[in-house]
């Protein structure tokens, strides 16, 4: 893996940082489309957003009135917050507009707003969310 | 022509003394002398104006007094064009002298000035008649004169326009599809420099060009700058783009590139703290004061940026009106065949071509509804394009979703339990959706509040003008937030429409489309009543 190698390579320099640094060269060695990858398989409803933006209020809003609890990530309080966005924008394909909100029901993903009222409105996002074990009722 | 004028303004006086001096016509006959001297100084063509005052009071006698009634009858038998020829006309007769008249009229007699008292009485109503008709229609030219060179000047500004929506419309086409730096369509000089900041502030939010953080604000702030100069319907690239801004600005800073610090108060969130970056930076003033922002200032004065200042987004508010105007007409096309089709108990495949026909005229709706909105938001927000009462219960730019569905309620009868429940799903989701919406505009409404009413409001405010700027592209970057709430909007009752059509069957959407057109017809009735209501 890359982690792996970059290790191998420079295992000299390695030993020798302090702790601290190379605790952030391991955690800044995870491709940032993993780290989403991870993130969104940690709950059932994940949400990356950012904190100021207002389309993510009304994402947030829609799951709350739906009566499911979503797992929010703030990318603006994120030290790797740009990195990413980019990654979720390369995940969701919209270049022209703003990478948030993305949700992510069971580990999958499901887009950006467009998306999630379009698979509300047809039926199709309470099925999903039961499935994921958000939504008993 | 002038004179005229004034003497029909005094006929007006005369007329009100004269009915309460009815008693003597000597005393109503000076009186009116005695207004015609008044104005009589003030023109050129005062001598005119003496004459007929002397033709009233030198002679009670019928000829004099008859004839003078005729010269004014005439005069208003003839257009007003030919006052001059009155002029003419009346200059042939007596010259006397104003002063002279009055003794005159002082001195005559009682019991003469009776006999003659009906037919001066009438003559003098006559006159007075047709001198109010005479002011009437001076009344009228000279506005009309003046209103046919407004009808000119605004008809050179309709082509005007109408060529500001062509380029509007070529230029509207480059910044919606982004960045793409095709700039060849940019059809006048600001989209050109438009385009080359565009290019700079892409590439460097991209990371290609490794840019120091000053130059970025500096870069930024004179893309603000421009395009307030600009106006601000050209705006919605540099949006886009303020949007990826924002993070490569912050990149920079986690990288931890030194930033003068001056004695302004750095926010805490980011946003404030971009701006405060963009007031760190003191040579924004220098470059604000600089020869290329004059360059930029003195296209202030030429023609082009005049006609994109304020008439860019009106341009675009008429055309949608028009197109709107044509939907619906074909729309009301569509319906009445879709009517006459169910009354005519048509056949299930015809009636469905009917009924996907209309689906895909709301597409088309809908089509034009996002150009709309990306055009000018404040437009479709306003909802100007719509009648009063369609107005009051719009949101967001149309109609409610679930509204819909309830008003359909009762309407689509028979239903199985299948549909039932699929309609009863259809309204509570499209519901949620709405509040979520609704909710999502309100925050932003909030957060827009809380910009424009930050730091440098009232007698503190020391009219930082990059600290305003600042302000003002955060606020401008929660305004192009608007535009997608409208767009989510739109893509709601779209797909609200789209489901419905779904579930049920052919003859109960027709049905369906049916009563949604009937009920739209009934709100723009209501309007149409109310505004033509009697009032006291």
């Amino acid at each position: 893996m890359h982690f792996q190698t970059a290790e191998s390579s420079s295992t000299w320099g390695y030993y020798y940082l302090p702790a601290a640094v190379r605790r952030s060269t391991v955690m800044s060695m995870e491709d940032p489309t993993e780290k989403v990858g991870r993130l969104a398989a940690e709950s059932a409803v994940v949400i990356f957003s950012v904190s100021s933006c207002c389309m993510c209020h009304a994402v947030k809003r829609l799951f709350c009135g739906m009566g499911v609890n979503p797992t929010v990530h703030e990318l603006d309080q994120d030290p790797r917050g740009p990195e990413l966005e980019r990654a979720l924008m390369r995940l969701v394909g919209n270049y022209s507009s703003a990478a948030v909100p993305v949700v992510f029901i069971g580990g999958k993903l499901i887009g950006s707003m467009d998306r999630v009222m379009a698979s509300h409105i047809n039926g199709t996002l309470v099925p999903l969310l039961k499935e994921a074990g958000a939504l008993w009722l | 022509m002038f004179s005229l004028k004034s003497n029909n303004v005094t006929f007006v006086s005369n007329n009100l003394h004269y009915n309460t001096l009815s008693s003597s016509i000597g005393i109503g006959c000076a009186t009116e002398i005695v207004e015609t001297t008044g104005p009589v100084g003030c023109l050129d063509t005062g001598q005119f104006i003496s004459h007929k005052g002397t033709t009233i009071g030198s002679s009670l006698g019928n000829g004099h007094i008859e004839n003078w009634g005729e010269s004014v009858m005439a005069d208003n038998s003839q257009q007003t064009d030919t006052s001059t020829d009155i002029d003419t006309d009346d200059k042939n007769q007596t010259h006397g002298v104003q002063h002279g008249t009055l003794v005159v009229v002082d001195s005559m007699d009682q019991s003469k000035a009776k006999a003659g008292d009906q037919k001066v009485l009438r003559r003098l109503a006559q006159n007075r008649e047709a001198a109010r008709k005479s002011r009437l229609r001076k009344k009228v030219m000279l506005p009309l004169l003046a209103y046919v060179q407004q009808l000119e000047n605004s008809r050179l500004r309709l082509s005007q326009l109408e060529q500001e929506l062509q380029r509007a419309r070529q230029q509207g086409i480059f910044i919606t599809t982004g960045l793409s730096g095709d700039h060849g369509h940019s059809a006048t000089g600001n989209g050109k420099d438009f385009i080359i900041l565009l290019q700079a502030l892409h590439h460097v939010s991209n990371g290609k060009k490794d840019i120091h953080s000053y130059e970025l604000s500096v870069l930024t702030a004179t893309f603000v700058d421009l395009c307030f100069k600009c106006g601000i319907y050209d705006l919605d690239g540099y949006v886009k783009m303020f949007r990826l801004n924002t993070y490569c600005i912050k990149d920079i800073l986690h990288k931890g590139r030194v930033l003068h610090r001056t004695g302004l108060n750095l926010a805490r969130s980011e946003q404030h703290k971009f701006a405060a970056e963009i007031n760190d930076v003191g040579f924004i003033r220098r470059w604000l004061m600089s020869d290329r922002i004059c360059k930029y200032r003195r296209k202030d004065v030429g023609e082009p940026m005049d006609i994109n200042l304020d008439n860019i987004g009106s341009s675009w508010a008429l055309a949608f009106d028009m197109d709107y105007a044509r939907w619906l007409d074909e729309h009301q096309r569509l319906i009445s065949d879709l009517r006459s089709a169910v009354n005519s108990h048509m056949g299930d495949n015809e009636l469905r071509l009917l009924v996907d026909g209309v689906m895909a005229h709301y597409d088309e709706l809908f089509q034009l509804k996002s150009i709309g909105t990306k055009a000018d938001v404040f437009h479709m927000l306003s909802g100007m394009w719509k009648t009063p009462a369609e107005r009051c219960f719009m949101w967001l730019g149309g109609f409610r979703s679930s509204e819909l569905l309830k008003i359909l309620g009762n309407h689509l009868e028979p239903l199985t339990d299948q549909q039932l429940m699929g309609i009863c799903n259809l309204q509570q989701s499209s519901q949620q959706a709405e509040d979520a919406l609704s909710q999502g505009m309100e925050a932003l409404q909030q957060s827009l509040v809380d910009t424009l009413s930050s730091a440098s409001l009232g007698p503190s405010g020391t009219g930082n003008v990059a600290d305003y700027m600042g302000q003002m592209a955060i606020a401008m970057g929660k305004l192009a937030t608007l535009e997608n709430f409208l767009h989510q909007a739109d893509l709601l009752r779209q797909q609200t429409l789209q489901q419905m059509h779904r579930i049920l069957t052919t003859r109960q959407a027709a049905r369906a489309l049916l009563v949604i057109n009937d009920y739209t017809s009934r709100l723009r009735a209501l309007s149409s009543l109310w505004l033509a209501r009697p009032r006291e």
